[in-house]
């Protein structure tokens, strides 16, 4: 399918949804304040641009995102490529995580307001719980799949414990490492709104909780729709760098 | 086992580095393999030889492909007869021109071993009694049974034997990437226990990095000594160069041919200086075009470089025109059922008459052709037959 059409096909769902949602509360006859038609919510994210707060809560929402993202990503990863390795150790530690993993990150948020407190930390420590399970399972998933030969072939050649990590074992599992990451970061941004609604003072998720408490449904809305395309965003730009990671390496990343 | 063997009839044959002698009796067969020293005589030399081993040679005639110049080097390619001479007299001849022969490879049909561990000063690598068995389920099953042999160096020896018979269980084993269950490996004097950048494994697919370009998958093997980085790119580029891939350097694999991937991994192992080089069935995912050119290249660089060879491979013709010696494999569990030294000259003539006449033995060998099967069913069986169950007989023992 080429980029137009592509373009097209998203142009045509996107002004469907707008006319469904026009729809419902023209004919649904509901009250603007509790269902705003999609004028008013653009008409609301217009104006907390034009006043700054949108930025505000975008630079915070974004800054914790990136922190508890990029830690998890790293612990994950590293994590990921020892505990791959060591059979044994994870054979331990496998069913650990397989009874953590399943737990949402916000059943924990009690416990990270009482130890965290208030502001950017229980929203980072959320968003690092949410993202640090997929990166950690695709990364050890990755690394018992790399293929033996590889190896064999370090072990021909006399490498060191750190240089067949850093030179095999990484290269090797980064498809399924990317794909972990990939993941991580779509649970991760829905975790971030989440968070912020627990224990911050500012963030896209604060911005919905004090919209609700104000009664402004439609700078809720203008949340709303702010989080998913950025969302979005964020999902596009992982897989464009792994499409070109892809192209690169070829697809015969298993022999 | 008689001390005394009885030649049938001696061949040898000369390259100009080295003359090789092949005396044959019905059942035993000594193979000497030794640089001919300047005024010396390959006749002389055979038949002092064959009496150390306790070979008679009285009233046989040698048969030459090619004479001695009187530097002692092999100049010309022609069937002739050559008279032994009187042996009293020759014998002392060389113990004056140049003391105590070596013996580079020698065995006794009858003995359990190939390239026998009597003779191995200068084997590189060898094999002894080596047992391997799998677990399939609880039950173990048995690949290799007692496999013995020696390669020595500067040979090209190659593992031929059809699909199963644990050809490429053994070289794996010779490389330290698995364990035996019995015997041992032997790397000059050292066992064998893990892999050793000495004796680099080519394996089957190559195993190159995707992630990696041509010349970063040389680059590789390198990475783990201390070379500067400088050099390490040298020597890398060096060696794509030697396989006539410098221009593709930069290319990832998913961008080679099959062909161009094999000669980077030939590459990637030659880098590191290797001493052996075993190869896991190195042109068996290739089109018989390429196939042919890139085993002159092994050929070729194999002279140039000097360097040991052991190759598995299923393909006869393969075999014959890369070894000097076969060893054929068969069964299951597998063992080590023949010894074939083939001493043409290289390049070789798949053509030829005496490349048709190896593979025909090693067709009657693995019972392929005719005239053996005709052979099996005779109440009285032929030498072939015999054969088969003596060393049967030889293999339970040991």
């Amino acid at each position: 399918m080429s980029a137009v059409n592509r373009t097209v096909h998203a142009l045509v769902a996107f002004t469907l949804l707008m006319l469904a949602w026009q729809a419902i509360v023209v004919f649904g006859q509901y009250d603007a304040a509790l269902l705003p038609p999609p004028d008013a919510v653009l008409r609301a994210l217009v104006e907390m641009i034009q006043n700054g707060s949108f930025f505000v809560h975008l630079k915070a929402s974004l800054l914790r995102f990136s922190v508890g993202y990029g830690m998890a990503a790293a612990a994950g990863v590293l994590l990921g490529l020892i505990l791959g390795r060591l059979t044994r150790v994870w054979a331990v530690v496998d069913p650990v995580v397989q009874l953590l993993r399943p737990i949402s990150p916000i059943a924990w948020s009690p416990f990270v307001v009482l130890l965290f407190g208030i502001g950017d930390v229980p929203a980072v420590v959320i968003i690092f719980i949410a993202a640090f399970f997929p990166t950690l399972l695709s990364t050890v998933h990755g690394v018992r799949r790399v293929s033996p030969v590889y190896f064999h072939v370090a072990q021909n050649f006399e490498l060191k414990k750190h240089q067949v990590l850093l030179k095999i074992v990484f290269p090797a599992a980064f498809p399924s490492i990317a794909a972990g990451l990939h993941t991580a970061i779509g649970t991760g941004w829905v975790f971030l709104v989440a968070g912020e609604m627990v224990g911050a003072q500012s963030g896209l998720g604060y911005l919905i909780v004090d919209a609700r408490n104000s009664l402004r449904l439609d700078m809720v809305f203008a949340g709303i729709v702010a989080i998913g395309c950025l969302g979005l965003w964020l999902d596009r730009s992982v897989m464009f760098i792994e499409r070109w990671i892809e192209r690169r390496w070829g697809n015969e990343l298993t022999l | 086992m008689p001390k005394q063997t009885f030649a049938s009839r001696v061949d040898w044959f000369g390259d100009g580095m080295s003359a090789v002698a092949y005396i044959r009796d019905k059942d035993k067969q000594i193979v000497i393999d030794e640089p001919p020293k300047p005024g010396g005589c390959i006749s002389v030399l055979v038949s002092l030889l064959a009496k150390r081993h306790g070979a008679d040679l009285r009233g046989v005639t040698i048969h030459g492909e090619g004479d001695l110049d009187p530097d002692g080097l092999f100049r010309k390619s022609s069937e002739r007869p050559v008279s032994t001479g009187d042996r009293e007299s020759t014998e002392g001849k060389i113990d004056d021109s140049s003391g105590s022969p070596t013996i580079k490879c020698l065995r006794l049909a009858n003995s359990d071993s190939f390239g026998g561990p009597v003779m191995s000063e200068q084997s590189i690598l060898s094999a002894e009694n080596i047992c391997k068995a799998y677990l399939a389920g609880d039950r173990p099953v048995v690949v290799l049974d007692n496999c013995s042999f020696n390669v020595f160096k500067g040979e090209m020896v190659s593992l031929l034997g059809p699909s199963g018979c644990g050809k490429s269980t053994l070289l794996n084993i010779l490389g330290g990437f698995v364990r035996p269950n019995e015997g041992v490996v032997r790397f000059g004097l050292e066992v064998v226990t893990r892999p050793i950048r000495k004796c680099v494994m080519m394996f089957q697919g190559y195993a190159l990095l995707p992630w990696r370009t041509a010349l970063q998958n040389v680059l590789l093997g390198l990475e783990a000594s201390s070379w500067p980085k400088k050099e390490r790119l040298e020597i890398a580029r060096h060696y794509l160069r030697l396989v006539g891939l410098e221009d593709m350097a930069d290319r990832y694999p998913h961008q080679l041919s099959g062909g161009q991937r094999q000669r980077v991994a030939l590459a990637r192992s030659l880098a590191v200086h290797p001493d052996v080089l075993l190869m896991d069935e190195p042109f068996a995912a290739l089109d018989a075009f390429t196939r042919y050119r890139l085993q002159d290249a092994l050929m070729a660089l194999q002279r140039e470089i000097g360097m040991t060879v052991v190759l598995v491979t299923h393909d006869i013709d393969e075999a014959i025109y890369l070894s000097d010696r076969v060893l054929l494999m068969q069964g299951t569990p597998g063992r080590l059922v023949d010894e074939l030294v083939v001493p043409l000259p290289k390049p070789r003539d798949r053509g030829s008459r005496a490349f048709q006449s190896y593979r025909e033995r090693i067709f009657k060998a693995f019972a392929l052709s005719d005239d053996v099967h005709d052979a099996a069913d005779d109440p009285k069986p032929q030498t072939t037959g015999e054969w088969t169950a003596e060393k049967e007989e030889a293999f339970h023992r040991g």
